[in-house]
C-alpha cells in the first residue's frame, strides 16, 4: 500500500514558553491512498495542530522542533514556499470547521473557487466558470448556476460547508483533511455533508483524513482511528476493532461517558475525573496516568511505548484486555 | 393537574429583523411538573431557545399565557414579576460569555441574592460556599476569577448561580454541547444529582438527542417555531411518531462501529425560509411521507398514545409506521 501521508516523531512546540511546552509530541500517523482515518480528541488535544503542520499552516508561535512530514513522498518541511504553494490545493487541502471564517466574504462563491483554479493552472479565465459549476455540481449544491453568483452570506451553513468542500476539491488533491467539518452544523445536515465526504472519496480515490471530537461521526466514516492526547497518539487500530474493543484506558473513557443507547436513565454516566493537561505540564510518565483508573507507580515514572498484542496499537502499561 | 409547575398557553413571538417579520414561536404549549426534566430538541434556529428565554422572562411573548404556580407572568407588571423571577432561572451554553470576567466567582455566586435582597454579607459568604462545595467547587477559589477556570468548571459556576436562589425551574439551555465529552459527564451528572437533592424541575434545551434520552422524563421536538411532537420519555424513545422525532433519531451519529453512514437513510431537501408565509405542513420539503394533504394543511397535535402527541396527518393511520420504516 502507497502512504499518502506519513508524519513520523512530529513534535511541535509553544514558542514563549518553557522549553517543555510541547503541543504535539513525538506523533506518528499515516494516511493510505484512499483511507478515511479519524484523529479524535477533545479540546487542547493537538489534533488541529497537527492537521496544519501538514500544509505548514501552523500559527507563528508554533514551530516544529523534530519529525518529518511526508505528503505524496515529499518532506513538506524541506520545501520552499513556491514548491508549499504548489503542494496546498493538489497534494493535500482542508477543510475548516467554521465556513463562514474560511471563506472570502466579500467575494462570490464563484471568484473564491475561479481563484484557486487560476492560480494553479487548472482553467483559463474562459473556461474557469463552466468549471466552477462542475465542482458547485459534484458537491451537490442545489441550484448550483445562482449559488456561484452569491457571497457566503447568503448560504446557509449546509451549503457554505459544500462551497469550502468544492473548494477544496479543485484541484483535486489526494488527501483531504476536514477539520471538524460538521461540528457547527445540525445533525440532519450533518449527516448530508459527512455522506457527501463518503461519496466523494470512492468517486475520486481521494484520501481524508477526518479530525473530530464524536466517537459516532467516527464510527460511521472512518477505516482506521487514531485518538490523541496531550499532543501524542495514545491508541490507533481498525475502526471496529478499536470502537468495540479499546485497549487505552483513554479511549474506553470516551466511549463510556457516552450516554449508552438502553442504559437505565438513573444510572449515573461514567465520568473521567479531572481535565486534560496543560502543554507542558507533564514531564514524565504516561500523560494520562493523573486521570486514569488502571493507573499505578510505573505509570507516572514512565511513558509507555506504543506496543499491539492484536489490531490495535497503543501505549499503555495496563491496557483493557483483549476480547 | 395539581402538580403542574409551569403551563404554557399558546404562545407566541415574532421578531422583526432587517429581513421582514420571523415567527420565533407559534402556538406552543406544554406544561413542566415540579421535580422533572423537560427536554425541547430541536434543530438551531427552530425557536427552542426562544422558549426558553420567555419562560425565565427575559424575553416578552406577543401572545400566550404563562403561568407558574397559578400566576400569569404575562399579566404582571415589572415589580409584580420580581419576586417570582427568583423561582426560574438560567443555565447558559457557553460558560465563557456568560460570567463577567471582571467579577471574581463569588461575587457571580452571589449577586443573585444579592439583587433579591436575601441575607447579610456573612451569610451570603457562607452561602455561596456551601454551593460551592454543592456542585464541586472548592470554596477556597472564590476569590478566583472566571478565565482561571476550565469551560467546564465554568458550567459549574453557572449552576451554583442558578441554584442559590433555590427556584423552582431552571432552564438549561444547551448546557453541555459547548464542553469535551469526559466533562460533558460531569456536568450531566452534577445536575442530575442536584436534581434529587433539591427537586428542582429543568426545562432542558438540546440538540442532542443522546443526552436528551439520558436526561429527560418527557420530550418535546420543535420545527419552526412549533411543536411537532411531546411524549414522554418511554412513549417517545418506543415510538417516536413524527417523521421529523425519526430523522432526528437516525441523523444522530452512533458510536457503533457497524452502523455505517453509506447504509442510512438520509434526510434531503431544503428547510423552508422562516421568513416566508407557509401554507401546510412546515416538515413537508424534507418528509420522506409527504403526500397532498401536507401541502394543504398545517397538522394540529393529535393523540396517537396516552399522553402523546405529534403535528402529522399519518398519525391516526395504523401502517404509517410500518411505512417509515420501508422509506
Amino acid at each position: 500500500m502507497n502512504a499518502i501521508l506519513d508524519i513520523k516523531g512530529l513534535r511541535a512546540c509553544l514558542r514563549g514558553r518553557s522549553e517543555n511546552a510541547y503541543v504535539i509530541d513525538g506523533l506518528d500517523l499515516t494516511v493510505q491512498e484512499g483511507e478515511v482515518v479519524a484523529l479524535v480528541g477533545e479540546s487542547g488535544s493537538g489534533k488541529s495542530m497537527t492537521a496544519f503542520s501538514i500544509l505548514q499552516l501552523l500559527p507563528p508561535a508554533i514551530h516544529i522542533t523534530d519529525g518529518t512530514i511526508l505528503l505524496g513522498g515529499h518532506d513538506v518541511m524541506k520545501m520552499d514556499v513556491r514548491t508549499l504553494r504548489q503542494v496546498r490545493g493538489t497534494q493535500a487541502s482542508i477543510v475548516f470547521q467554521e465556513p463562514m471564517t474560511s471563506l472570502n466574504p466579500l467575494m462570490t462563491v464563484e471568484r473564491q473557487i475561479a481563484e484557486m483554479l487560476l492560480i494553479h493552472g487548472k482553467a483559463t479565465r474562459r473556461t474557469a466558470p463552466g468549471k466552477v459549476i462542475e465542482l458547485l455540481e459534484l458537491v451537490r449544491m442545489p441550484d448550483a448556476k445562482r449559488r456561484a453568483k452569491q457571497y457566503p452570506h447568503n448560504l446557509s451553513g449546509g451549503l457554505r460547508q459544500r462551497a469550502m468542500i468544492a473548494l477544496a476539491l479543485a484541484c483535486e488533491p489526494r488527501l483531504l483533511i476536514a477539520d471538524e467539518p460538521t461540528t457547527a452544523l445540525d445533525v440532519t445536515i450533518q449527516q448530508q455533508i459527512l455522506k457527501l465526504l463518503l461519496d466523494l472519496r470512492d468517486r475520486l480515490g481521494m484520501a481524508i483524513l477526518l479530525i473530530t471530537h464524536d466517537l459516532g461521526v467516527v464510527a460511521e466514516m472512518a477505516d482506521r482511528v487514531a485518538v490523541m492526547y496531550a499532543g501524542r497518539i495514545v491508541e490507533h487500530g481498525p475502526v471496529v476493532e478499536l470502537l468495540e474493543a479499546p485497549r487505552h484506558p483513554y479511549t474506553h473513557g470516551l466511549l463510556s461517558c457516552l450516554p449508552a443507547e438502553h442504559a437505565d436513565p438513573d444510572e449515573r454516566l461514567t465520568e473521567i475525573p479531572g481535565l486534560p493537561p496543560q502543554p507542558g505540564s507533564i514531564r514524565q510518565g504516561c500523560p494520562f496516568a493523573p486521570r486514569c483508573p488502571r493507573s499505578d507507580a510505573i505509570c507516572t515514572e514512565v511513558e509507555p511505548a506504543m506496543t499491539s498484542d492484536g489490531a490495535s496499537h497503543y501505549k499503555c502499561h495496563h491496557p483493557w484486555t483483549a476480547p | 393537574m395539581t402538580d403542574d409547575l409551569l403551563v404554557i398557553r399558546d404562545l407566541r413571538k415574532t421578531f422583526s429583523t432587517p429581513s421582514g417579520a420571523l415567527t420565533a414561536v407559534s402556538q406552543v404549549s406544554l406544561s413542566i411538573k415540579r421535580g422533572e426534566t423537560y427536554a425541547l430538541a430541536g434543530e438551531s434556529g427552530c425557536g427552542k431557545s426562544t422558549v426558553g428565554k420567555i419562560v425565565a422572562a427575559l424575553v416578552k411573548p406577543d401572545a400566550g399565557s404563562i403561568t407558574l404556580d397559578g400566576n400569569d407572568l404575562t399579566a404582571l407588571s415589572p415589580r409584580q414579576l420580581r419576586p417570582l423571577r427568583r423561582k426560574v432561572q438560567m443555565i447558559f451554553q457557553d460558560p465563557f460569555s456568560s460570567l463577567n470576567p471582571r467579577a471574581t466567582v463569588r461575587r457571580i455566586i452571589e449577586e443573585p441574592l444579592i439583587v433579591h435582597g436575601l441575607g447579610n454579607r456573612g451569610e451570603r459568604r457562607r452561602k455561596v460556599a456551601e454551593m460551592m462545595d454543592r456542585v464541586g467547587l472548592r470554596p477556597e477559589a472564590a476569590d478566583r476569577f472566571p478565565h482561571e477556570f476550565s469551560g467546564g468548571q465554568r458550567q459549574r459556576i453557572g449552576i451554583a448561580r442558578a441554584l442559590i436562589l433555590n427556584p423552582d425551574l431552571v432552564v438549561c439551555d444547551e448546557p453541555v454541547s459547548a464542553l469535551d465529552v469526559s466533562v460533558q459527564a460531569q456536568i450531566l451528572n452534577l445536575l442530575k444529582d442536584l436534581q434529587r437533592e433539591l427537586g428542582t424541575a429543568y426545562l432542558f434545551i438540546s440538540h442532542d438527542l443522546s443526552v436528551i434520552r439520558h436526561m429527560a422524563d418527557r420530550i418535546a421536538v420543535m420545527h419552526l417555531g412549533q411543536l411537532v411532537e411531546t411524549a414522554p420519555r418511554a412513549s417517545f424513545w418506543a415510538n417516536p411518531t413524527h417523521p421529523y422525532s425519526r430523522a432526528l433519531i437516525a441523523a444522530r451519529p452512533d458510536p457503533n462501529p457497524r452502523n455505517r453512514l453509506q447504509d442510512k437513510p438520509v434526510l434531503e431537501g431544503e428547510l423552508p425560509s422562516p421568513f416566508e408565509k407557509r401554507k401546510g405542513c412546515d416538515f413537508r420539503s424534507r418528509c420522506p411521507l409527504a403526500f397532498g394533504l401536507c401541502a394543504e394543511v398545517d397538522p394540529p397535535l393529535r393523540p396517537s398514545a396516552p399522553d402523546h402527541y405529534a403535528a402529522c396527518h399519518l398519525v391516526d393511520e395504523p401502517d404509517s409506521r410500518n411505512h417509515t420504516a420501508a422509506a
